[in-house]
């Protein structure tokens, strides 16, 4: 049994969600970087190309790129395949829209760096109202 | 919440205004709140990003039919983004399914009022807001031109967020709307004589690729910066990065010192000089060995008057390879002063094909790259060669000569 780390930050959305955490740290493009039909990220050279994001936890640092992502993430929730949570470094602006229009829950402007913190297949439980998320180590 | 609501915002939250108007004040209350905006502030137009079949995908376009339908209408002058098919007559080789997609998406917009000249450069064809104002644009190359070139004020907004602030006329007033976060936090200092649009796409590239979400300063650019340049660096770095503005000294208009973009301020420095711009330059083409190209697109931002006239000076006698496609690509408003001009023959005679409305990089690429056969293609933008490949096409990138000479031989000779 691993050990338990609490990070605080400031959220956008309802609820509580747990969930599988894949963790990249690089920048994500929804827009062309991930396929709304599949929910794979399908950016050439991408640390996590080929891997899904449908009912992860996603942590990366920052947004980046095409303003069209907002709508690729309320169509993959449209669609049950977005991530049950994000978590950022830091804020960008096309994640958030995303995230409220498709009621993912955000987490961003945390007390501790989540992409340092969070390792893939941890198990993160998301609170966005608080801004609290619960990393449960792996190892 | 740190502001009151105006009665007129309040009404129009209270759903007195229909209900397209109450979800978009809803929206943008909730955007406020999240980035601690200090007000909701009236704009003076908005860019529709989320304007192509391709990125408003099938919820988007559902809940753009809705607002149409439910009595939306723009209460400030709206541009449209590209969308995922040429509308004059082009065929760029999505399925007809997309193409009925595409039309229900720009008629449901001008039901609502949209300026439908679907491009990605509206500051070329009429939305040219001013030095201070505050505007609601999306479509990443255009915020970042809209902040650094005309000094107007808009964050990088995503769709829904954008269609918001047209049914009200309100956004949330946070972030590149504030003077105090327009400052810059890090100097570029460029040490290389930038010619090419690819020249500048790789400045922009490799600064966002390094420091995504930086407010960059910038020296060392030519003296009187042509157009395209300020058009492929915008581009790329909010490419590589979520960079929303640039300073450039001596052309934004809140730069005319280094002093001046950072507020007085200290900055870090890094060069990018030769070695920066030819790493930036591999990298870019590092998904294609293959020398054969089939497709040559050219126009990523759209097209201005001056790169129109340089591709008739490249292509004057010259006939594009009789397998290869060069598509250029331009707003259907600049085309249309070109042909009246007598600009475009000279493209038309060499076999290139003018493109209005759509890219490669928002119309549903897979579709095209399908019907098309594409295999291996060749663009002077950062912002293509980086997105293509995800569709599965192999990209050179290289100058606009470089491209022209390709489509001329079938070959990439760099």
């Amino acid at each position: 049994m691993g050990s338990v780390i609490e990070i605080k930050g400031s959220g956008v959305g309802k609820g509580i969600v747990k969930g599988e955490a894949l963790v990249t740290k690089e920048p994500i493009s929804f827009n062309n970087g991930v396929d709304p039909t599949t929910g794979l990220v399908i950016e050439v050279g991408h640390e996590i190309k080929g891997q899904s994001v449908a009912g992860k936890v996603l942590v990366f640092p920052v947004g980046k790129g095409s303003t069209g992502g907002s709508y690729v993430l309320y169509d993959l929730s449209d669609r049950g395949l977005a991530p049950a949570a994000i978590i950022n470094s830091r804020g960008d602006t096309v994640i958030v829209t995303g995230c409220v229009m498709g009621k993912i829950p955000l987490v961003h402007k945390c007390d501790k760096d989540p992409v340092a913190t969070i390792a893939t297949g941890d198990t993160v439980e998301v609170e966005p109202e608080t801004g609290i998320v619960r990393v449960f180590k792996k190892n | 919440m740190n502001f009151k609501l105006t009665d007129l915002q309040r009404r129009m939250l209270d759903g007195e205004m229909g209900e397209p108007v109450r979800q978009g004040m809803e929206l943008t209350v909730q955007l406020a709140k999240f980035w601690e905006a200090p007000s909701l502030i009236p704009v003076q137009s908005v860019h529709m990003p989320g304007a192509s079949a391709k990125t408003a995908r099938r919820a988007g376009r559902k809940y753009i039919s809705w607002a149409a339908d439910a009595g939306g209408r723009f209460v400030t002058t709206t541009t449209l983004n590209p969308g995922a098919a040429d509308l004059t007559g082009f065929e760029i080789g999505i399925t007809p399914e997309t193409m009925a997609q595409q039309m229900e998406i720009t008629e449901s917009y001008k039901r609502m009022g949209a300026i439908a000249c679907h491009t990605c450069t509206p500051y070329l064809v009429g939305n040219v807001p001013k030095i201070g104002e505050h505007v609601c644009w999306g479509e990443s190359s255009a915020v970042v031109y809209c902040n650094s070139v005309l000094g107007a004020r808009t964050n990088r907004e995503g769709g829904p967020a954008a269609l918001a602030t047209a049914l009200t006329g309100f956004t949330a007033g946070y972030g590149l709307h504030l003077k105090e976060k327009r400052l810059a936090t890090i100097h570029a200092a460029v040490d290389y004589p930038l010619a090419d649009g690819c020249d500048f796409g790789c400045a922009g590239y490799y600064l966002a690729k390094n420091y995504p979400d930086a407010l960059p300063v910038y020296t060392g650019l030519p003296e009187r910066c042509p157009t395209f340049g300020l058009k492929a660096i915008a581009a790329a770095t909010a490419t590589s990065g979520s960079v929303s503005m640039f300073h450039a000294v001596g052309i934004t208009p809140e730069a005319p010192t280094l002093e001046a973009a950072s507020g007085g301020k200290k900055l870090e420095t890094i060069k990018i000089g030769k070695k920066e711009i030819e790493e930036t330059r591999q990298y870019l083409n590092r998904t294609n060995d293959s020398k054969e190209v089939d497709c040559v697109f050219i126009g990523c931002p759209h097209l201005d008057y001056e790169e129109i006239e340089r591709l008739g000076k490249l292509l004057k006698g010259r006939k594009v390879k009789a397998d290869v496609k060069l598509w250029l690509f331009a707003a259907n408003s600049v085309w249309n002063s070109c042909e009246r001009s007598g600009l475009t023959q000279v493209l038309k005679d060499s076999g290139a094909v003018l493109v209005s409305d759509t890219c490669p990089n928002i119309t549903i690429f897979k579709e095209v790259i399908a019907s098309r056969n594409l295999r291996s293609g060749a663009v002077d933008s950062a912002k293509l060669a980086h997105y293509l490949p995800s569709w599965g096409l192999k990209m050179h990138y290289g100058t606009t000569a470089d491209c022209i000479d390709a489509a001329v031989t079938g070959k990439w000779r760099v």
